[in-house]
């Protein structure tokens, strides 16, 4: 009866043992991806997103995408539910360079590999790859087309993304490295719009109340470049003013073809988020060696070589 | 009268201390915060640059033009150094030339053997040159935008210590000896000749 009672204690003892193993790692077996994204109210993001859900299901996993809503409180309780729920890795596009730092490296601690995509993290430590865009360098092919487009000299106005946004500034750092060689070349504005399309919009329309007399707009996105052409265009000076976008997006494409939007700045977001998936199931796989950044070359698009862009 | 008084106080207290607690700066000014690539880089130019330009990595220009056609792959593995996916190797080439035409921001040089480059004193933008010396990694900076200024520094020390000094005398005719960078696409070649950013000059 003693020895009975032995083994089944021994026995209970074990299972304990191996089921609290279980809870206290649940991402070595989980095969579900999360796919955190900074908003889904912009189409490049949405592509984005769902580029990276789809290659993480072609390798195996269950991916499901979380929207940030460019909140960063927002994104905190996304890492926390991802964190609770033993998620296997994470495939990230920031709200903010500074403030996402924080839940990249909860993740970590919680032994969750985190890949971002499109938009840097300051912080070279916690992520495990940070998959980015080259920005700067596309933003300094943009800025040699605003040169060969408007000239030497002139007014001219910026319209800059997020100002927590590392993408931001090395865009508008990547124009300025060609645009202020040029003393001819004034900025009379240079605002934020966010990234966003109607916000875009109305900063231009107030611009161009204070400087009619603009030759050109360079948006840090796309978004922006469409809303700031709405505004050129209700303006009466389409003619007058070029604009200038970054990103690729379709509408954009159009209308470089069209002539109302002079040049962009091709990303790959389908390849920055296949990447990101393939790299975090390389990782899973037992293969963690990889380079802390991987930036993908960014192409300027315009009229000339637009046909190669929009097949 | 008091109590207003107290009131008065209170909120000159508080006024004060909201404006001590914000800090407002130029939005150009964000971009630009902590990193000096100045210092980072002095150290590099003075030291470990000539050393490189003597080196194994620098590929003589004629070699660079036969073995473009018979074999590019082992040009860039050897050589060439990339950023990342997509963008283009990057390549330090060396040589003699003789000056064939001058422009405002390029100037036409040719080796005797024909291999023929735009050597640009000019408007130096970009990351060739920085690549080109394979001496920079992204890992090692806080964020690509510090990476970012590092070429631009580099470009600046190049217009300024390299072109700069020379530049009245890069005449049609004159021959020099040169080690500079080049960007190599993917894929193809460039439209015109390729651009070779010099890092050093020297006229014969």
């Amino acid at each position: 009866m003693l020895k009975r009672s032995l083994v089944f204690f021994v026995l209970v003892i074990s299972l304990v043992a191996f089921s609290g193993c279980g809870e206290r790692s649940p991402q070595k077996t989980s095969k579900r991806v999360a796919v955190v994204i900074s908003t889904l109210n912009n189409p490049w993001f949405v592509l984005l997103g769902e580029s990276a859900k789809a290659r993480a299901e072609e390798l195996g996993y269950e991916a499901v995408i979380f929207d940030s809503q460019n909140n960063s409180s927002k994104e905190t309780e996304h890492f926390d539910n991802i964190i609770a729920a033993g998620y296997a890795a994470i495939l990230f596009n920031p709200t903010d360079a500074d403030g996402s730092v924080v839940n990249v490296r909860r993740a970590k601690q919680a032994e969750i590999p985190v890949f971002c995509m499109d938009r840097e993290i300051n912080a070279r430590d916690v992520a495990t790859c940070q998959i980015l865009s080259d920005n700067f360098s596309g933003c300094v092919e943009i800025g040699k087309e605003f040169i060969r487009t408007v000239g030497r000299e002139g007014n001219y106005a910026e319209l800059l993304g997020l100002v927590g946004d590392n993408n931001t500034w090395n865009r508008s750092r990547g124009f300025h490295t060609v645009v202020d060689c040029f003393p001819g070349l004034k900025m009379v504005a240079q605002q934020s719009a966010d990234f966003d399309r109607n916000t875009a919009m109305m900063v231009m329309e107030s611009i161009l109340q204070a400087h009619g007399d603009i030759v050109g707009v360079f948006c840090g996105n796309d978004a922006m470049a469409m809303g700031a052409y709405q505004a050129v265009l209700a303006a009466g000076k389409a003619d007058q003013i070029k604009v200038f976008g970054f990103d690729g997006e379709k509408d954009v494409l159009n209308g470089i073809r069209e002539g109302k939007i002079v040049a962009t700045g091709m990303q790959s977001p389908v390849l920055m988020a296949r990447t990101a998936a393939e790299f975090a199931h390389r990782y899973l796989s037992g293969d963690q060696n990889f380079s802390k950044k991987i930036p993908i070359a960014v192409h300027a698009v315009t009229r000339e070589n637009i046909d190669q862009f929009l097949e | 009268m008091k109590k207003s008084l107290q009131w008065s106080i209170r909120i000159l207290i508080l006024a004060v201390v909201i404006a001590l607690s914000i800090k407002i700066e130029p939005l150009d000014q964000r971009s630009t915060q902590h990193f000096d690539p100045a210092r980072q880089i002095e150290e590099f130019w003075q030291e470990r640059l000539p050393s490189l330009l003597q080196g194994d990595r620098v590929l003589d220009a004629d070699l660079f033009r036969t073995e473009l056609k018979n074999n590019r792959k082992l040009l860039v593995d050897r050589y060439g150094s990339t950023l990342g996916i997509g963008a283009p190797y990057s390549l330090l080439l060396g040589g003699e030339f003789e000056v064939f035409e001058v422009g405002e921001e390029l100037i036409h040089i040719r080796t005797e053997q024909g291999a023929a480059f735009d050597l640009r004193t000019d408007y130096i933008f970009g990351n060739t040159v920085r690549e080109a010396t394979a001496s920079f990694s992204i890992d090692d900076y806080e964020n690509t935008m510090d990476f970012n200024l590092v070429a631009s520094e580099l470009n600046r020390r190049v217009l300024q210590l390299v072109v700069a000094p020379v530049r009245d005398q890069l005449v049609k005719g004159a021959r020099l000896h040169l080690i500079g960078a080049v960007d190599l696409p993917q894929e193809g070649l460039p439209k015109g000749y390729f651009e070779l950013i010099p890092l050093t000059i020297e006229l014969r």
